[in-house]
């Protein structure tokens, strides 16, 4: 009683609300105490070097033998071998169990999606990612500040996540100091980026002729006569008849790209430093725009990375470390929409106008109102600065004088984020040609001017900013007894994340751990625990309890392999466990309802504004996270000490995921039906690796092949009625499009004298059809095709099945590697601009050059020209469905590394010059487009050379 | 080592551990703080709060046909209703008015009608009704009337909905997820019923007019006109009949049988809207010499004597947000996409100034298209843009034709006779207000002669009523010494068409013949609409000529519009016949 007591003097009542005083209390509170035990207690320090076969996990890291979880990790010496702007860029294939799916390339703008072992739930999939320990993205992290990048994928090594784990989590390591004498890195490589496929659109020519042709099967009189196709033809009149090449107009030959870096690192027993400097530029592909961009700006990124990760030992028994990782990053645009440019560039047929006119000025018309040319070099441009901080100090006194193998651990971290914008815009005026007659009756020219040219404004400020206090505190324990390994972690942990833009900062907080027992290093076994609460629940219902239990046998260790020579390593693991997903969809504090001040009315002669409250989507004061039932099996082993394998089956079962009501309801409750925690999703698939490595004299080489395969099941989301059984999206995979099923096109004995459906034939709802439109199977046989007619067409986007191939081998001081990565059961849908031709004014591609025709019945690959609207065959089909299968070469480099004796004399310990390439090469069934992305700033490939230097 | 020294630091430890986890790991730390959020409790707390609840029951429940913004109004997608019937038509096919010429209207898509949104207001309005009594600081009187605004602000929805759907079901309780709550359609009569009771009981309450600033509130009037409207549309023959236009489902479409009372009622409630408008200083606008300009004040100006309701929710229009201008204006014009065309079969339903019918030969000289257009009535020359019109001083004359190069002037032909110009005038490229127009009082005029004609043939009340409309259109009156006008049935027709041009474009007409069970006449909604194109010449002069430009297709089902098949789908509902 009387320690209570003791406990509520030294902690005055209002403390429990100023974490940041608990924390300062307790470093103080330690560490004076651990002074105090200087002289009682002798510590050898343990030299981190020798975790080097440790890897990370949560809040934590283990031996890999040890590991009980199914994990995967890459270094970041191999995420260099691809030279990206953006982290994640490196991580295509390297991971098995992370799909990633390339994004735009557009510069400072190029993260790709990603997702942890496929979808678990249909609404949000977001993982999480931690960068030492501490929530943050890692994308624009340097790669030579990168130790390891994890990807955590079972119960067992997501547990102390808890209620936040279920869609798994990536754990980032930055490098640290190690003991001896300072290592000086400095690495350097440049580049040029390319697109790795554009679409090809027709010449005025083929343009004109087909746009004809288009209007005559609609009954309408030709747009182009003789003349006009024969200047389109032979190039004579390039102002009033142009031949533009939009592309070729606003785009170069290739971007340059760059990234260089320093780092030092080295310490000794008391204090260890890893420091970084790095610098990352990328450019866009825009032509002719002003370097020094006082007009006018490329898409332009650079950035500037900092880093300063302090190890220190204060006395024998507390250590602490100061890690100081920031960046700045500089994005400049053109003042144009970057997707809605590329739109254009497509969607603008060749003779729409020219580039410039022959007085200057910019060419245009009403119908394309935006000439890509002058989009990019006269509006002026858009920029954003970008401040980011991450700081976090960590205090562990060892206990030892308590108990053997006790420490005690403490951090706090901040990171924190801000951006300014900077933009000058302005505004161009273009003139459109018109065909006029001169006095003397030859053709001239009139101008017809639209748009203002506006001076330049400019335009500061905005407040987009977020900042994140994070508090830990942490008992450990680990020791040995006999045969008998006892590890036992309790932690607790808080978030605070504050985002502008939102009325009241994001909170979580848990307490969790674990407990590792192994008999002999032979047999481990661990239960992982939390205690976690999320916010976005009701008072009482807040937290939840997480557990996992799993375990491994290290099979090789046993008397009957311990001496084969053919099995070298053998492990297996299971595990089972489960976490949730607090990620709602809806409103943020769902339990609560919401009335939003929304909207208004007028009254009066004045119309005077009344501002009104509108009542949101009905409360549902029950709401509760996902719930993630996930067992994992896992095997891995060595043959020969040469082929290492790793096998892991998974299964997972999602339930409590959240429904809308609004399909049960009725209309006439009057606003929107809460969401339910109704909706259950299974997924299931598995991961597998191989990899071979070999040494024949001096030539050492290895392959590596890996394959991860995840397909889920939506077994209940709340569905509304459909007509059809086959309507129904529960039962099929997340994401599977639905879509009519073509079969060939309407032909003309399809039709009566009148051009009327001859009895029999279905008729579709979506609009009339004639000769050359595109037929559908009528699926419910009602004679109509319409939505009742959609099924199931193809795979979702995302491929269930991914793999990749690295092949890489050394000579002397010669080295190559080559690295495919390739995605099956995918399927795309080409729709809109690239793909429909003269659809709302638009381009036509190469793709229509084998329409159907009265002569090209069967064989044709596209319905018979319009210029209408054709809601029967603009709409998902599996018409404009591909395979989105592909493979690509995502990187191959060849580097030589310089022999000791020629730069040891310049002090060097070891320089490799290198030259590398990012996607080659892809091979894939798509017309037209990349597979991967449709539409929008391409896919790059990119070529570069570069060298690092270590002193 | 002392043991004892090193167990109590180390409970310490441990202690201190769970301790901060505790006091840290409870709900308080996750706990939502106060923030700007609103509670039902908070909102009738206080009168501004609870009024603001009051502006959110006028959002959500006054109707709107002006196609402000995509799909943001409840009607038809980037087109107005005029569009969707025998009025007009827009050239582009993607507006959604398209659908309806074309009948390709289903139980997943009207193209038009947002049935969901109607019950959001009525929900509003019954949450005010239940709550209101909350708020100490608004007197009693005053609470009183507000029960009474919302009463009728909740019948407006239920009146859209009924003479979309026919009977629905009706919800007088605000309703939550846990109730049980699959409740079926009433009657078509229970429905009628509730919309006359809530007008009554709310009229004895409600006062005549509102201070200037407030004007756009629910008043008397609008209770009376309410009611007027509601009752002829029940006494009309799609609902009052004996051979319902579909045998099933008779309890929604309408009633049992045939009365001819119900004529009666609707008169009577006319009657008394008319005579309240003579006391509260609503009347028709008449006071310039010049006709056209007295038809385009009653229209145009926001707040004319003759406005009994009109929606004002989208206030001051302008530039920023020209959604309304580019689905309305016509091509051309100040950045308007297509236009609304006015078909040759509306336009022929104008009067000449004489008061006679007007007739285009099928094709002549462009001239002769100029001056049978000028030979139209007052109504016509501000309802109607011909080529060689004038849109207004801005502008001035327009010109649509095709070109001698075989091209259209304006890029694409205008489907019908010209553009619709009713509304529009006084707008510019810097916006303007366009209050929509629910209740003005020539209706009534209009609503009273055709349920009196029903039930008293040929009586001069009505012909004074049909009358007092021609008088301020500049028309010469009808008679029934007339031997055009002297039966029931011709008086009749010229009642109907009195009301399409005197109402034309403000979403009667569409409404109008489903409830007279013509659409399915030829030139209504079926078969071929025509237009007069002016084709230009070699010499520079012009020809018209009248062409179909599209042939409209009209199935009965469509009579009354699909319930939604999401709603049929939930199992309470029974959908129309036909669908």
């Amino acid at each position: 009683m009387k320690k209570s007591n003791e406990m509520k003097q030294i902690l005055p009542t209002h403390i429990k609300f100023n974490l940041f005083a608990i924390l300062l209390f307790c470093c103080l509170y330690a560490t004076g105490w651990a002074q105090s035990a200087e002289e009682k207690v002798i510590v050898t320090y343990e030299d981190a070097t020798e975790d080097e076969k440790s890897i990370p996990v949560a809040f934590g890291t283990q031996k890999k033998e040890e590991i009980t979880s199914a994990i995967s990790t890459i270094g970041g010496q191999e995420m260099s071998k691809t030279l990206a702007p953006t982290l994640s860029n490196t991580l295509f294939g390297r991971l098995p169990g992370l799909t990633v799916m390339q994004g735009s390339g557009e510069p400072g703008y190029d993260s790709p999606s990603m997702l942890i072992r496929g979808k678990g739930t249909y609404n949000n999939n977001n993982f999480l990612v931690f960068v030492d320990g501490f929530e943050a993205s890692f994308d624009q992290l340097s790669v030579d500040e990168i130790e390891s990048i994890s990807v955590l994928k079972d119960a067992a090594a997501l547990a102390l996540y808890g209620i936040r784990a279920a869609n798994g989590a990536i754990l980032v390591t930055t490098k640290r100091g190690s003991i001896g004498k300072t290592r000086i890195s400095l690495s350097a490589r440049t580049g040029w980026q390319q697109p790795t496929e554009l679409p090809e659109f027709l010449g005025a020519y083929d343009y004109s002729r087909l746009y004809n042709e288009a209007l005559q099967n609609d009954g309408l009189p030709a747009r182009y006569s003789d003349e006009a196709l024969a200047a389109y033809q032979d190039g004579s009149d390039p102002f009033l008849h142009p031949d533009v090449d939009w592309y070729d107009e606003v785009l170069r030959e290739s971007a340059p790209i760059s990234d260089y870096s320093l780092t030092f690192s080295g310490g000794s027993e008391t204090a260890r430093y890893f420091v970084l400097l790095g610098h990352m530029s990328n450019q866009g592909l825009y032509d002719n725009t002003d370097p020094d961009q006082k007009i006018n700006s490329n898409a332009d990124f650079k950035r500037y990375n900092f880093r300063s990760n302090i190890d220190l030992q204060l006395s024998p028994v507390v250590d602490a470390s100061l890690d100081f990782g920031g960046r700045i990053e500089d994005r400049f645009f053109p003042n144009f929409n970057g997707a809605q440019l590329w739109e254009n560039m497509a969607g603008y047929p060749a003779n729409a106008y020219p580039v410039r006119n022959p007085d200057g000025t910019w060419g245009g018309n009403s119908i394309y109102p935006d000439n890509p040319v002058a989009s990019i070099l006269d509006r002026g441009y858009t920029s954003s600065h970008d401040r980011n901080v991450m700081a976090t100090l960590r205090l562990s006194e060892k206990l030892d004088f308590i108990a053997q193998g006790l420490r005690f651990r403490q951090a706090i971290s901040v990171n924190s984020w801000h951006r300014g914008n900077y933009n000058k815009t302005k505004g161009y005026s273009f003139q459109e040609l018109v065909r006029g007659a001169s006095a003397d009756g030859r053709d001239s020219l009139i101008y017809v001017e639209q748009g203002i040219d506006t001076d330049f404004e400019v335009n500061e400020g905005g407040n987009d900013q977020f900042n994140r206090f994070n508090i830990q505190m942490a008992l450990e324990y680990g020791k040995q007894f006999d045969k008998h390994g006892i590890s036992a972690l309790v932690m607790y942990h808080q978030d605070v994340l504050d985002v502008s833009g939102n009325n009241v900062p994001f909170a979580n907080q848990s307490i969790m751990g674990r407990v590792n027992y192994n008999y002999n290093a032979r047999y481990y076994a661990e239960f992982g625990y939390a205690y976690s609460g999320s916010e976005s629940f009701p008072k009482g219902k807040r937290f939840g309890f997480f557990p996992s239990l799993s375990a491994a046998w290290i099979v090789s260790k046993e008397d009957f392999l311990k001496n084969s020579k053919t099995l070298t390593f053998l492990k297996t693991r299971a595990s089972a466990g489960l976490v949730g997903n607090d990620r709602l969809v809806g409103n943020r504090f769902a339990y609560t309802q919401d009335y939003n001040y929304s909207g208004g009315y007028y009254f009066g002669p004045d119309v005077a504004w009344s501002g009104a409250i509108e009542e949101g989507t009905l409360a549902n004061p029950n709401i509760t996270w996902e719930k993630s039932l996930k067992y994992n099996l896992g095997i891995e082993g060595s043959l020969f000490s040469k082929l290492d394998f790793v096998v892991d089956l998974f299964f997972e079962k999602r339930t409590d995921v959240l429904a809308s009501a609004n399909a049960t309801v009725p209309a006439y409750v009057g606003v929107d039906a809460p969401f339910e925690n109704v909706g259950k999703v299974n997924n299931r698939g598995f991961e597998v690796s191989l990899t071979y490595r070999d040494q024949i004299g001096e030539f050492g080489y290895f392959i590596n092949a890996s394959a991860f395969y995840a397909r889920n099941e939506i077994k209940e989301m709340n569905e509304v009625v459909r007509a059809e059984d086959y309507l129904y999206r529960t039962g099929e995979a997340i994401g599977q499009p639905f879509g009519l099923e073509a079969i060939g096109f309407y032909q003309q004995n399809d039709f009566d004298s009148n051009g009327d459906l001859v009895p029999g034939v279905p008729v579709s709802a979506f609009s009339p059809v004639r000769p050359g439109d595109i037929r559908y199977k009528d699926v419910n046989g009602d004679g109509l095709i319409d939505d009742n007619d959609e099924m199931a067409i193809g795979d979702p986007w995302e491929p269930s099945l991914t793999y990749s191939f690295n092949l890489g081998g050394s000579y002397k001081g010669f080295d190559l590697e080559l690295f495919f990565q390739g995605a099956a059961n995918r399927d795309v849908y080409l729709n809109g601009t690239y793909f429909w031709a003269f659809v709302d004014d638009n381009n036509a591609g190469t793709n229509i050059l084998n329409r159907w025709t009265p002569d090209n019945p069967v064989s044709a690959s596209y319905p018979a020209l319009t210029t209408q609207p054709n809601e029967n065959n603009y709409r998902r089909s599996t018409f404009w469905s591909q395979s989105g299968g592909f493979l690509r070469l995502r990187n191959i480099e060849v580097g030589y590394t310089l022999p000791e004796q020629w730069v040891s004399k310049l002090g060097i310990s070891k320089t490799r010059i290198f030259v590398s390439g990012v996607n080659l090469f892809t091979w894939h069934n798509v017309d037209a487009v990349d597979p991967e992305n449709l539409g929008g700033y391409p896919v790059l490939r990119s070529y570069s050379l570069g060298g690092r230097i270590q002193f | 080592m002392k043991k004892t020294y090193k167990n109590i630091r180390f409970y310490r430890t441990i202690g201190m551990v769970v301790f901060l986890n505790l006091v840290a790991c409870n709900d308080d730390f996750l706990e939502k703080p106060e923030s700007n959020d609103v509670t039902i409790d908070e909102i009738f707390s206080t009168r501004i709060n609870a009024e603001s609840f009051l502006w959110e029951s006028y959002r959500t429940c006054m109707p709107v046909g002006f196609p402000y913004d995509w799909g943001r109004h409840n009607g038809l997608y980037a087109s107005m209703l005029m569009a969707a019937c025998d009025e007009g038509d827009v050239y582009d096919s993607w507006p959604s008015s398209n659908n309806h010429n074309t009948g390709n209207v289903s139980t997943t898509y009207t193209g038009e009608d947002n049935y969901d949104w109607h019950y959001k207001g009525i929900r509003n309005a019954t949450i005010f009704m239940d709550n209101i009594d909350r708020v100490s600081e608004i007197p009693e009187d005053e609470k009183s009337r507000m029960k009474a605004e919302v009463k009728i602000l909740r019948a407006l929805p239920y009146h859209e909905l009924i003479k979309r759907y026919g009977a629905v079901p009706l919800i007088t309780s605000v309703l939550s997820t846990e109730d049980d709550i699959l409740l079926p359609r009433n009657t078509y009569e229970e429905c009628i019923d509730f919309i006359v009771q809530s007008c009554d009981e709310a009229a004895a309450i409600l006062p005549d007019s509102y201070p200037a600033s407030q004007t756009g509130r629910i008043t008397k009037g609008v209770a009376l006109a309410l009611k007027a409207r509601v009752l002829l549309y029940a006494a009309s023959p799609l609902h009052n009949t004996n051979t319902p236009y579909m045998g099933e489902g008779r309890e929604y479409t309408g009633y049992p049988s045939y009365d001819e009372s119900r004529w009666q009622l609707a008169a009577d409630a006319s009657q008394a809207l008319l005579n309240w408008a003579a006391g509260a200083g609503i009347q028709l606008v008449t006071e310039s010499p010049d006709p056209q300009e007295n038809y385009r004040n009653a229209i145009e100006l926001t707040h004319n004597p003759e406005i009994i309701l009109s929606s004002q929710s989208e206030g001051w229009w302008n530039s920023d947000w020209p959604m309304f201008q580019q689905f309305a204006m016509p091509r051309g014009i100040y950045g308007g996409w297509y236009g609304h065309g006015v078909t040759l079969e509306h336009a022929q339903k104008y009067y000449t100034q004489s008061g006679g019918d007007q007739i285009w030969p099928d094709s002549g000289p462009g001239s002769e298209y100029l001056s049978k257009m000028q030979e139209m009535e007052p109504r016509f020359q501000y309802s109607v843009l011909y080529s060689g019109g004038v849109w207004n001083d801005e502008i001035g004359v327009v010109n649509f034709f095709r070109t001698n190069g075989g091209t259209w002037s304006s890029n694409a032909p205008v489907n019908g006779v010209g553009f619709m110009r009713k509304f529009l005038v006084k707008g510019n490229w810097g916006g303007g207000q366009y209050n929509w127009i629910v209740f003005r009082l020539a209706e009534f005029y209009l609503n009273y002669a055709e349920s009196l004609n029903e039930v008293s043939p040929l009586d001069p009340r009505a012909f004074n009523a049909i009358n007092t409309i021609r008088d301020r259109a500049g028309i010469p009156q009808l008679s029934s010494a007339d031997p055009r006008y002297d039966t029931q049935e011709e008086f009749r027709e010229a009642i109907r068409r009195e009301r399409a041009v005197e109402l034309a474009f403000e979403e009667h007409r569409f409404f109008d013949v489903r409830r007279w069970v013509i659409a399915g006449q030829e030139g209504v909604m079926q078969g071929e609409m025509h237009g007069l194109n002016l084709y230009e010449q070699a010499d520079g002069s012009f020809l018209y000529q009248k062409e179909p430009f599209e042939t409209r297709v009209w199935n009965d089902r469509l009579y009354l519009y699909p319930i939604p098949q999401g709603e049929i789908d939930k199992g309470y509902l029974k959908q129309n016949p036909g669908w």
